[in-house]
């Protein structure tokens, strides 16, 4: 009777497990394959969540905080980008992304999420989430199937009449898009007198220069100082309104591992006849074990896009010799200036035209703002070592600055609206508002992200300008809805076929 | 810990019987994994299973010198 009793427990228990055994693979495969409904994943920051990561990186993200009145959960942004990830299969073709938060101050927050899968580069595509210039403007708008063009006076009828014949000497805010167009300055004449840098940079460069019946010519002398693991090639790509024209790529010195010593100066030259009359840029796309320690050019104009990492430190003395420590001023128009020490020499007041800025700590954002729009402004780094971002370009001379944009800028926190003549935009919805939490939504198209096999996708939270010491985004919902055409029978068939004839 | 583990052979095999089930459960869920790419990782601790596994082994172990013990006595 006993053993009866013993043998049904066993059975009973045995079915317990197969069943609980079942459902967590069934409920994996659903998730993943969600036959009949979308893939929801949703984070309301309570608990560690699934399939999405936590915002990051720390710095830039405050942790997880509670309203102790309600018990709600939330987390703050306090700079920009934050990054998160979210692990969506690639069968999925669209996703929406709903965010639920608080924004007192920042006028702009874009969502962007990574085309290329790549360790060591992000390419995002920005998609709106809120723009506060546009809901409060009250300027004539006209658009067409894509774009949205606010003017003050209304002196086009089309948009695609802007960007055929876009204005010589307006302000232009843009957001979302860079509206490259082929335009050329009427008023400029080669000078031939050439430019040197001898200022030593650190890492990832955009510089931009204007060509006029020269050939474009540039020298750069580097060293590799093998301070971090993996290879350091020094890439040239040469665009023209964002297409690669030309590129060239000196390899790696041959040392991967962490030598703490570079091998020597290296030098790469970059020259290119029989262009047409414009603004050209090139990226030098190398890691941070390189320093550009002289750069040399045959054209009289040279901005670096919108960052210069100021590195002539002696701090580098025992990878550069000889290195130029002489202090480096840039010459700017930024509405901001965002400077990060990046060791205690570093770490001095800089000063600009209005006062002193000071940069207090080691690998701490500062920001300072231009209280006069687009004022040309400059300011000298005695000890350099500083990493310098802005909204404008950088020159490290006065008379090698120009616009490369012609007036056309990315709108940010520190736009003044008041200055522009024309906004052109992406098509936008504003959010959904109750009380003080704002509702947006955005989608992605799916199919355009190249990530092979990997089913995680990686988003950038960007609120361009956001100032260090504000009270940051506060967002306390994510969700992401992915869809993807339903499976049936008709459409499963011959998918299984082209699977087995793979 | 003997008090805890009293002597049972019902216990025990329940306990094997868990063990294994676990084991077959963490190995369809690792091929999934690699299947699935990443994604079992992502929405289920398989981590977790490998040492819900070595714990179980070391009470199972626990509970069978605890009967051998029982039946010398």
């Amino acid at each position: 009777m006993k053993k009866l009793k013993s043998k049904k427990i066993i059975w009973a228990w045995r079915l317990i497990l197969l069943l609980g055994s079942t459902l967590i693979v069934a409920h994996i495969l659903l998730m993943y394959y969600a036959p009949y409904k979308d893939l929801v994943l949703t984070y309301n920051f309570s608990a560690k969540p699934l399939l999405i990561s936590e915002f990051t990186p720390s710095g830039r993200v405050l942790d997880r905080e509670q309203n102790v009145t309600n018990g709600e959960y939330y987390q703050r942004l306090v700079a920009e980008p934050a990054y998160f990830t979210a692990d969506i299969p690639k069968r999925y073709q669209q996703a929406e992304v709903t965010f639920e938060y608080q924004n007192p101050e920042q006028s702009i927050i874009q969502l962007g999420i990574n085309l290329q899968y790549s360790a060591d580069q992000f390419t995002p595509l920005f998609q709106p989430l809120q723009n506060k210039y546009l809901e409060e403007s009250t300027w004539p708008t006209i658009e067409n199937e894509k774009y949205v063009l606010y003017q003050k006076i209304p002196n086009y009828k089309s948009v695609e009449d802007f960007l055929a014949h876009p204005p010589a000497n307006a302000k232009t805010g843009t957001w979302l898009e860079g509206f490259d167009v082929k335009q050329i300055d009427e008023q400029y004449q080669a000078a031939h007198t050439g430019i040197v840098v001898d200022h030593p940079i650190r890492g990832t460069h955009h510089l931009f220069t204007y060509i006029k019946n020269q050939p474009l010519k540039f020298t750069f002398k580097y060293y590799d100082i093998n301070n971090l693991p993996g290879e350091d090639p020094f890439w040239i790509q040469l665009k023209r309104n964002g297409e690669i024209i030309e590129e060239t790529k000196n390899p790696d010195d041959g040392e991967i591992g962490i030598a703490t010593k570079s091998t020597g100066e290296k030098t790469i030259e970059f020259r290119k006849n029989n262009l047409q009359e414009g603004v050209y840029e090139l990226d030098l796309s190398v890691s941070d074990d390189i320093i550009i320690t002289h750069i040399e050019t045959d054209q009289d104009k040279l901005v670096f896009k919108d960052r210069v990492h100021l590195a002539g430190t002696k701090d580098y003395e025992t990878f550069v010799p000889n290195i130029n420590t002489e202090p480096s001023t840039l010459y700017t128009s930024a509405n901001y200036i965002t400077a990060i020490a990046k060791h205690p020499v570093g770490v001095e007041p800089l000063e600009m035209y209005n006062g002193t800025f000071d940069i207090a700590t080691v690998n701490v954002p500062y920001t300072w703002d231009n209280p006069i729009f687009e004022q040309p402004h400059h300011f000298t780094a005695k000890h350099n070592d500083i990493d310098v971002y802005g909204d404008r370009p950088f020159s490290f001379s006065e008379d090698n600055w120009f616009d490369p944009f012609f007036g056309r800028y990315a709108l940010n926190q520190y736009t003044n609206v008041d200055r522009l003549d024309y906004m052109i935009t992406k098509k936008y919805t504003p959010p959904g508002k109750k009380r003080s939490w704002y509702t947006a939504s955005t989608t992605f198209d799916l199919t355009k992200i190249n990530r092979s096999e990997i089913s995680q996708l990686q988003f950038i939270v960007s609120a361009p300008g956001l100032p260090a010491a504000s009270q940051g985004i506060k967002v306390r919902n994510l969700t992401i809805r992915a869809s993807k055409p339903s499976t049936t029978l008709w459409n499963i068939l011959p998918k299984l076929k082209q699977k087995i004839l793979q | 810990m003997k008090r805890l583990f009293k002597a049972s052979p019902l216990l025990h095999r329940a306990i094997r019987e868990l063990i294994i089930t676990i084991i077959l459960l963490y190995c369809v869920l690792l091929s999934l994994n690699i299947l699935l790419k990443d994604f079992v990782e992502a929405l289920f601790p398989i981590k977790f299973l490998g040492w819900l596994i070595i714990c179980l082994l070391i009470v199972e172990s626990v509970i069978r010198r605890q009967n051998s013990q029982t039946l010398i006595k």
